[in-house]
């Protein structure tokens, strides 16, 4: 299978004041076509920094990053890529409506397809009623399905999601659940970070353990829970590790 | 250029939304009409009060929103985050400062010409009449707004928003001065100093050129095109270094 996302021995680091953090030592990654990819690790593992490597807003000190056969830094794949932030950064003066046409009309969608398209995302992310409602005035969580909208005005090939259930209640999470699996039904490739491993487990084929910028783990997720299950316990008895128990053992081997 | 349109309309829409522009814009309609109203001169002196106070005026209201509006657009725009989904889409960095400068600018020279608009009805209400030397004025202000614009937004990917507007305001009002007052400093300098004066009057743009309201007060003749032509492309010159400097830092700077 071709790879849609391809991270080759990738090094980043970056600066705060005088203080260099090196994020990312040499990471390889691959997600395919038509899964959803599940990219964990504890805070300041290096997760964000791999998107923001990948959507080119960080130039790498070593390596590459491939999306859709075009370097990340290339301008030529964004019009197949959809991006939603870990938190929602948008513009509170401007309305669902407007800042989606704002957006659409970067990926030179015309008008009347991008009107329709509107219509169409906002009625996905069930906010519908809320397309002339000034950003100022929705609740976070709303402001975060407005951030899933917005990732796939431009009907992308890759979605890359930082954190999506970020701010959302028990239904916002579920109904976020149900349209990411519904986008993998449609063939699209989803690269998902997420510190919710409980979300992460009933939603990705496969997943990605970072710590400290190195990759530990890339698997399949019922190969990674099925390995684990052959040799432990999980600690309840109950016979079954979940994700987490196996995040968790996986961090501390390596720590150890 | 679309993506770049599309950067400056939102600016634009922001400053709509905000209230600074409506305040600045009462304020100097209050200071104009004052102006306006007084009679305490012979109409000849009356008119020339009323065009000095009303055309500096509106210079340095325009020049302070153009200040104010440009240099805050990255440092807000990194600040509140708003520009990682911006940049997650087929959006060029040279597209993205080109955007922001058009929007600047195109708002501060909205809000000249609307003063300009209400500062010439005035002006026709006193029975005098638009002179060529004041369209030119306004052209060349036109420009200077640009060229500040350009700047200030170079500028915004070095600093932030409080040094930048600091820096802007004083290099405005000093601009006007630095080409006299190098020159009245190369007669007491050494050899070294001369050159660096020159090099620096060489380098920075001189805003007196681009100033013409002792002219329009005292009812100049037009100056010759050529000259305008020359300042126009003076003027284009440093727009086009001054975006160039604030695209190569922006595509430098890791978000």
């Amino acid at each position: 299978m071709e790879p849609v996302i391809e991270i080759k021995n990738l090094h980043a680091e970056y600066r705060v004041g005088r203080e260099k953090t090196v994020a990312l030592k040499g990471i390889n990654l691959r997600a395919y076509k038509g899964e959803i990819f599940g990219f964990i690790g504890p805070n300041g593992a290096g997760k964000t920094t791999t998107i923001n490597v990948l959507l080119g807003f960080m130039r790498p000190t070593n390596g590459e990053a491939i999306i859709l056969d075009e370097k990340s830094s290339s301008l030529k794949n964004r019009f197949r890529i959809g991006y939603l932030p870990e938190t929602a950064y948008y513009y509170p003066y401007l309305t669902p409506s407007k800042i989606l046409t704002m957006y659409g009309k970067l990926f030179r969608i015309d008008k009347i397809t991008l009107n329709s398209r509107i219509d169409s995302v906002l009625a996905i992310v069930g906010l519908m009623g809320k397309k002339n409602t000034p950003i100022r005035n929705l609740s976070k969580g709303m402001q975060q399905r407005l951030g899933l909208a917005q990732a796939i005005i431009n009907d992308p090939d890759v979605m890359i999601l930082d954190e999506p259930n970020s701010g959302l209640d028990p239904i916002g999470k579920r109904e976020m659940r149900d349209i990411i699996l519904e986008l993998r039904n449609k063939g699209k490739t989803i690269f998902f970070s997420s510190h919710e491993l409980s979300e992460v487990e009933l939603i990705c084929d496969r997943v990605g353990i970072i710590d400290r910028g190195q990759i530990l783990k890339t698997e399949k997720l019922d190969q990674i829970v099925g390995k684990i299950n052959t040799k432990n316990q999980d600690k309840s008895g109950s016979g079954r590790a979940s994700l987490e128990d196996i995040f968790v053992r996986t961090i501390k081997d390596k720590r150890a | 250029m679309r993506a770049a349109w599309i950067i400056a309309k939102n600016v634009i829409e922001e400053s709509i939304r905000k209230k600074e522009i409506y305040v600045l814009f009462i304020l100097s309609v209050a200071i104009m009409a004052v102006a306006a109203m007084a009679s305490f001169f012979s109409l000849t002196g009356l008119v020339k009060y009323f065009t000095e106070l009303s055309f500096l005026i509106v210079t340095y209201i325009t020049v302070i929103i153009a200040v104010v509006v440009g240099a805050r657009q990255l440092p807000t725009e990194l600040n509140s985050r708003t520009i990682y989904p911006l940049m997650a889409k087929p959006l060029k960095r040279s597209e993205f400062i080109i955007g922001k400068w058009l929007g600047t600018s195109l708002i501060s020279i909205f809000c000249f010409l609307v003063f300009e608009g209400i500062f010439i009805i005035l002006l026709l209400s006193k029975g005098s009449s638009v002179s060529g030397i004041l369209i030119q004025g306004i052209f060349l202000h036109i420009l200077q707004l640009m060229l500040i614009s350009s700047i200030v937004i170079c500028l915004s990917a070095f600093m932030t928003n409080a040094a930048n507007v600091t820096v802007s305001i004083l290099y405005f009002i000093l601009g006007h001065w630095i080409g006299k007052a190098i020159s009245d400093a190369l007669d007491k300098c050494g050899a070294f100093l001369v050159w660096m004066l020159k090099s620096l009057n060489y380098i920075i743009p001189h805003l007196d050129y681009f100033d013409l309201s002792k002219k329009i007060v005292h009812q100049w003749p037009p100056v010759p095109a050529w000259v305008i032509i020359t300042v126009t492309i003076y003027a284009v010159v440093y727009i086009s270094i001054f975006l160039l400097i604030g695209t190569l830092k922006f595509q430098r700077k890791q978000l």
